[in-house]
């Protein structure tokens, strides 16, 4: 027999615990990504062809009404190439937030009846949205290869730029879900943050194209430090900028110290969900 | 020195704010304990039951021995591995079939999936539905998932089990099932929140009982049989032969057996009771006991009943109860008459439990279709 002993007060886990605790349940992130994919799947004539459809079109679309319609070009590298590129980032932030921040009430039935730390649920959908991102490089490698644009060695910096990245989004959600699950204002408030972002995020337009004025903001927008580092890791388009691991920094705190609010207050999500 | 505490709980409460209509800024909130100030202490390999009605705080209790909310003041120590069913369903995924679930569930509870599959086999086999294994489990029954979950956890290594009501959906011979899996193995402790009593298939060393969050009362079982089978069988003897006609006229869960009124005929007082039968089920409403005396053998066939006789225990559960009886004078089945006489049985915090190996014990459910 185990003597696993556990005491359950009224207070919150210590950070310590409970990241402990979120180790013991590691396994958990994996088994709800993996029923996230299996589920979202199931019952589709295309299965898997879903995933690349939706940047495909959202590529095509931009691509033929600003690169070809608004003509506007990207410098030395070719539009699709330029936006694609810029989906990838933007893609998998705007997925975390989306399915992250519901997460908690998606799960509301299973939140309710079994006990697991429920960060595990927007850690979950981190490795959904990886999966996608994975989905999209099928297109940007073809598209790479057409365009004959090589590949930069900054490509070993790939997990830096997805730690980056990851955290942009689970910032958010760790935040939005921990001020939101009493009153959920603030999760109909995220879309439109979303969208706005889209617009001072060079996803398909560069960071120069940007008003003296808004210049700001590309510096300030966490989302456009990482869409620009996703270039330079793909093509070295530009220079490595200090600004990025600044902003990283300060990204990568306050991202932690939404965990541990999100830790302190997930102990009433089950009443209030 | 070995610990022998499955589960100590310190003045337990839990409290909830209701709504008590709101304008558009200001909400007029009203405190609700839904536990208020519980405690007390669960051993190792202990069958406990928590009773009450609904709204009492079983359910409150569960969840917060099962880690799934937290309590408002007071303190929880458990010594062990948790595992918990408290609704059909939980941990599983509609979509994903049987199999899937299996593991999905297991790796939910903390365990690996290499140790679900060393128990893949036998969780399978105990559930009894190999055959649907393979469907995606949003076609099962709810008995299916029941039974599905139920294996799971209890192939799993755990030490505390966890039962919400729920766990009655099972058919008979799927609780007998796992009634025989508890009761073989004296190292889990097992807590089941019921507000049925008769629903108790594991046998209970002690039961727990709520009252509006408060704890009300906490017997040994054991002693409870005892006393309380002395009060029924005095009670009852005097009625002899007949039907007694049990019919609960509330759903409160008083347990109060007293007969405070008996039938009137001094020369049938010292013959013995034989015949009795019981399958008083949470469902039924209203429910029957039959009873013949041994010297009038004769008068069987009057009484058709059909035979039904659960285990070799009747089991009383608590609820107002009025009673009428049945009487046979001669032969002529249309000759009963109906003494019809309102008894009101008063269940006292008491649980009936009465052993009846005699082979001549009849009884039957009458109206069970008017229920």
């Amino acid at each position: 027999m185990h003597d696993q002993k556990q005491i359950i007060t009224s207070k919150p886990d210590n950070f310590n615990h409970y990241l402990k605790k979120l180790w013991r349940y590691k396994a958990l992130i994996w088994v709800f990504a993996q029923r996230d994919i299996k589920v979202k799947y199931a019952q589709t004539a295309l299965g898997v062809a879903w995933t690349i459809l939706q940047p495909l079109t959202a590529l095509v679309i931009y691509t033929v009404f600003f690169g070809v319609i608004m003509n506007w070009s990207a410098g030395n590298i070719p539009f699709p190439l330029y936006v694609l590129s810029g989906l990838i980032g933007w893609n998998f932030f705007s997925y975390i937030i989306y399915s992250g921040s519901s997460s908690v009430q998606d799960a509301s039935f299973t939140i309710k009846k079994i006990y697991f730390p429920k960060s595990i649920l927007p850690l979950s959908k981190v490795v959904v949205a990886f999966v996608e991102l994975i989905f999209s490089l099928f297109l940007l490698i073809p598209l790479m290869i057409y365009y004959g644009i090589p590949l930069s060695w900054h490509i070993v910096f790939l997990p830096f730029v997805l730690i980056y990245n990851t955290c942009c989004g689970l910032l958010l959600v760790f935040w939005v879900a921990s001020f939101a699950y009493k009153k959920k204002d603030l999760f109909h408030l995220l879309p439109y943050i979303v969208n706005l972002g889209m617009w001072l995020t060079p996803v398909f337009f560069t960071s120069n194209f940007l008003p003296e004025k808004l210049r700001i903001i590309a510096i300030i927008n966490p989302m456009a430090n990482v869409v620009d580092l996703w270039r330079w890791l793909l093509f070295n388009n530009v220079d490595f900028n200090l600004i990025w691991v600044l902003n990283f920094i300060v990204i990568l705190i306050l991202s932690i110290f939404g965990m541990y609010y999100y830790n302190k207050k997930e102990g009433e999500f089950a009443d209030f969900v | 020195m070995m610990n022998d505490t499955a589960i100590k709980i310190e003045n337990l409460s839990k409290k909830y704010f209701l709504n008590n209509g709101k304008n558009l800024l200001i909400s007029n909130k009203e405190e609700f304990w839904a536990l208020n100030n519980v405690s007390f202490e669960v051993k190792k390999g202990e069958k406990i039951v928590i009773t009450g009605p609904n709204g009492s705080g079983k359910s409150t209790l569960l969840k917060i021995l099962a880690g799934i909310i937290k309590p408002s003041e007071g303190e929880v120590t458990i010594y062990g591995r948790v595992a918990s069913i408290l609704d059909i369903g939980a941990g599983f995924h509609p979509e994903l079939s049987g199999s899937d679930n299996i593991y999905l569930n297991g790796q939910l509870l903390g365990f690996s999936k290499y140790e679900i599959k060393q128990k893949y086999n036998d969780i399978v086999e105990f559930s009894g539905i190999e055959k649907f294994i393979n469907e995606p489990i949003k076609h099962y029954s709810n008995g299916m998932y029941l039974r599905l979950a139920f294996s799971i956890i209890a192939h799993l290594d755990f030490d505390i089990y966890l039962f919400d009501e729920v766990i009655n959906v099972g058919d008979a011979e799927f609780r007998e099932k796992s009634k025989k899996l508890f009761d073989n193995d004296k190292y889990k402790t097992v807590i089941l929140a019921t507000h049925v009593l008769d629903e108790i298939n594991t046998p209970s060393n002690r039961v727990v009982k709520l009252e509006n969050g408060l704890l009300s009362e906490e017997k040994s079982s054991n002693n409870l049989e005892k006393e309380s089978e002395i009060d029924f069988l005095e009670g009852i003897i005097k009625f002899e032969k007949g039907i007694i006609e049990i019919k609960r006229t509330d759903f409160d869960d008083k347990i109060e057996f007293i007969i405070t009124s008996t039938l009137n005929e001094p020369h049938l007082k010292e013959k013995h009771l034989i015949t009795c039968l019981v399958d008083i089920r949470s469902n039924y409403l209203m429910s029957h006991l039959g009873f013949k005396h041994i010297n009038e053998i004769e008068y069987i066939d009057e009484f058709s009943f059909s035979q039904k006789f659960i285990l070799n225990k009747i089991l009383f559960r608590g609820g107002n109860y009025s009673l009428s009886f049945i009487y046979t004078r001669s032969g002529d089945p249309s000759d009963y008459y109906k003494l019809s006489k309102k008894f009101d049985f008063y269940f006292d915090n008491k649980i009936f439990e009465l052993n009846y190996s005699n082979e001549n014990a009849y009884g039957s459910i009458i109206y069970p279709n008017t229920l």
